[in-house]
């Protein structure tokens, strides 16, 4: 169940009165919304709701354990198997296949030949933002940083709720389960922010990201090395802006419907395409990822405590395996990697990611968005390509610069400057507009969002592509 | 607030409300007005196609039924792409259209849309694939409901294959209509095996010399096939070539099932008096 379908539509539409009408019933209303987060699951395949189920179960119980140790290597043992047993589930479905195929090829270039057995099961939708969530409850028990919750309801909640289920943001466990003690007061839903998210998000999945995808971007990534020089630049450019059209859209609706629900969910993007280092972009880009590999790996592993090169390797480490974690490939491995190296190429020069404008000059902070903005497109290229190949051929040809034509459309380039509007526009536009909306009359409050959808629906190309981040 | 990301904090109001307002309101306006435009802007192009195509003496070949076909013009326009002498002579017509079957007539109705091909494009041969959504209840040109597993749905959806195929004939392009490969699921195989011994039956029972079944693209030589994720490509290295939806094909898995075809597509053509040959003769002696 995408969220710019009808069907979509329709379930929000029911969940959402219901929501509120449980409301002073806190528990029957969480036990509602466990119900429709698994039938959201559902609809892509039944079967993984027990997927949902058996992991809510394994680590309300793992919690209460590590909860139940006085000793740290107690604590520790149990926390240690949790984690191999929530990382084990993500490896065998997302992972296994492909490393077997590393493996059988690695021997086949030495001459040797090794039967590994391969399997054949579907992965389960949103696996990797599953383990996350999971990982957050456990080891912030541990760390004592949140007490384990008793109530097994919660758990469930918290791992299965739909708005965050799919794509994120991933909501850190002690964030979320302090807002399911007690009814939420409508009072603080933010009505405007949330209309306005969600109808930008279906804006720029529908429009934008669907446009620029279907009219430029997919064939010049199919066949690069038949595109002349000129629309590989475009096309890096342009799946820049896809992919934060794309991946922004699904978490501002995500935020938004959370926060009709009367939740709060992290901001994710914030103008990472503004960042003037690449540790800055990291603090712009799918904030709620880079806080947790922080938090979770790059911390626990040393972080800064052990010298110089220590945090370098700790670094390297970190973004090589968040780069993993967005997808079974050596492409996804590489292009991790090369942030982490440009985040430890700025730890050696010196280039922090907090310098503004006033604080470094403008000519400097000008040329680091110059610098880091080219890199940033650049790796995309490797995120994207769907094959070793593929991104050889790009560069290839890209930097040959044998042909400056293009087979970009005026309609392609209109879309590409809209979707570059989404940098340039300064917030508090919008934030008048919300707050007009706010202020709005009822009648307006409820025509706005239906015409906007209605012109979204008319204006949209036929079919609705997955939303990229799905796939992790 | 179109383009913001997040949640935020601290909403503040501009100390020019006024004019904050209308720009956004105008930026909004015509960023609806261009999207409202956008299905219009693409009918000129169309239009512009459909001239170009009638002026052409290339051959042309579309590709139309579901997204599994979009896997296979995409390997194909890979090996016109890579060949000067073919993409001199051959234009490829991408007309996919996914989530879509011959099950559901109300949403759309595939004879109708070959006859719309025909009549833009108009290729001298079509390559065709459907039924990858066809597990479903049957709503007929008519708006008429089967349910699917009734007793009578497969007569029904036989009297759909039927009509789609008669359109295809009607375009007098040749027609290749390529058999559904082996998925991940059982059930879908199940189904697929039968879906593609009714796609080789209606076609041998229309006996029209333009219209030929083309069995499904196999990763195995012999024996039964079954679905592999991973498999070799063309220099032998194990590489995923189906999607992880069990159904499609990956990049390299478009490149196999595209080897697989093009010399289909190029017999079919033989016989129809379209020779390929120069074009082939003067890459394998590039390759040479």
């Amino acid at each position: 169940m995408l969220f710019p379908t009808i069907g979509f539509a329709v379930f929000f539409a029911v969940v959402f009165p219901i929501t509120w009408l449980l409301n002073a019933h806190n528990t029957w209303k969480k036990v509602f919304l466990v119900a429709a987060s698994y039938y959201f699951y559902a609809a892509w395949r039944p079967e993984f709701t027990l997927l949902l189920l058996v992991s809510s179960v394994f680590n309300y119980g793992a919690a209460l354990l590590i909860d139940h140790f006085k000793y740290r290597a107690q604590r520790l043992t149990v926390l240690w198997i949790a984690v191999a047993a929530n990382l084990g589930l993500l490896g065998y479905f997302k992972y296994y296949n492909f490393f077997a195929a590393s493996l059988i090829n690695a021997f086949a270039a030495a001459g040797m030949k090794v039967d590994i057995g391969f399997i054949e099961v579907a992965l389960p939708i949103a696996i990797s933002f599953l383990t996350f969530h999971a990982l957050s409850y456990i080891i912030d028990v541990h760390r004592r940083v949140l007490a384990p919750t008793t109530s097994l309801l919660d758990v469930m909640f918290y791992i299965g709720f739909f708005p965050h289920l799919i794509a994120g943001p991933i909501v850190r466990a002690n964030k979320f389960l302090a807002q399911t003690v007690g009814p939420r007061d409508p009072a603080h839903i933010r009505l405007g922010q949330s209309v306005f998210l969600i109808l930008g998000g279906l804006f720029k999945k529908v429009i934008i990201a669907n446009y620029l995808s279907t009219g430029f971007v997919d064939g010049v990534f199919r066949d690069p090395t038949a595109s002349s020089s000129l629309d590989l630049i475009f096309g890096m450019y342009a799946f820049a802006l896809v992919i934060y059209c794309d991946f922004s859209a699904y978490t501002d609706i995500a935020i938004g419907v959370a926060n009709l629900l009367g939740y709060e969910f992290p901001q994710n993007f914030n103008y990472p395409y503004r960042a003037t280092s690449v540790q800055d972009f990291w603090r712009r880009w799918h904030m709620s990822l880079s806080s947790w590999l922080r938090d979770y790996l790059y911390i626990p592993l040393g972080g800064s405590k052990f010298g110089t090169l220590a945090t370098y390797r700790n670094i390297m480490i970190t973004m090589a395996l968040g780069g993993l974690w967005h997808g079974a490939s050596w492409a996804f491995l590489i292009w991790g990697s090369l942030h982490g190296s440009a985040l430890v190429i700025e730890r050696v020069l010196g280039i922090t990611g907090d310098h503004t404008a006033t604080k470094r000059g403008k000519f400097a902070t000008a040329l680091g968005w110059l610098v880091t903005t080219q890199f940033v497109c650049l790796a995309w290229v490797f995120f994207h390509a769907p094959s070793t190949d593929a991104w050889l051929g790009y560069f290839a040809t890209m930097f040959k610069g044998q042909s400056w034509t293009t087979t970009m459309t005026p309609f392609v380039a209109a879309i590409f400057l809209l979707g570059a509007l989404s940098h340039i526009l300064p917030p508090r536009w919008f934030e008048t507009l919300e707050k007009r909306y706010d202020e709005a009359p009822l009648a307006v409050k409820v025509l706005v969002p239906f015409v906007v959808i209605y012109l979204i629906s008319v204006a949209a190309p036929a079919g609705i592509a997955p939303f990229i981040y799905f796939q992790f | 607030m179109v383009f913001r990301s997040g949640a935020g904090s601290g909403i503040g109001m501009s100390d020019r409300p006024r004019r904050a307002f209308g720009a956004a309101s105008a930026l909004g306006a015509a960023c609806l007005i261009l999207s409202l435009i956008a299905p219009l802007a693409a009918t000129p192009c169309r239009a512009a196609a459909t001239a170009g195509a009638e002026a052409s003496s290339k051959i042309r070949i579309a590709f139309a039924g579901d997204s599994i076909v979009d896997n296979y013009w995409s390997g194909i326009e890979r090996i016109v792409d890579a060949n000067p002498c073919l993409k001199n002579t051959v234009e490829l017509g991408r007309y996919a259209k996914n989530g879509t079957g011959l099950t559901r007539g109300d949403r759309v109705y595939w004879p109708r849309e070959i006859r719309r091909i025909d009549d833009g494009f108009k290729p001298t041969l079509s390559v065709l694939s459907i039924g990858l959504n066809d597990q479903q209840f049957i709503v007929d040109g008519n708006g008429a409901r089967t349910a699917w597993g009734a007793p009578d749905w497969t007569d029904k959806y036989h009297h759909e294959l039927n009509e789609f195929l008669k359109a295809a004939v009607a375009t007098k392009a040749i027609v290749l209509m390529v058999g559904m490969p082996a998925m991940r699921e059982a059930r879908d195989n199940a189904d697929i095996d039968d879906k593609n011994a009714m796609f080789a039956e209606a076609i041998a029972a229309l006996g029209d010399p333009n219209l030929h079944y083309i069995a499904p693209w196999r990763l195995h030589a012999a024996g039964t096939e079954t679905f592999a994720s991973y498999g070799p490509d063309k220099s032998g290295r194990l590489v995923q070539i189906r999607t992880p939806d069990g159904q499609h094909f990956t990049v390299a898995g478009e490149d196999l099932a595209a080897d697989y075809l093009f010399p289909k597509i190029v017999e079919a053509l033989d016989a129809a008096g379209k020779n390929l040959d120069q074009c082939l003769t003067k890459q394998s002696k590039d390759e040479q």
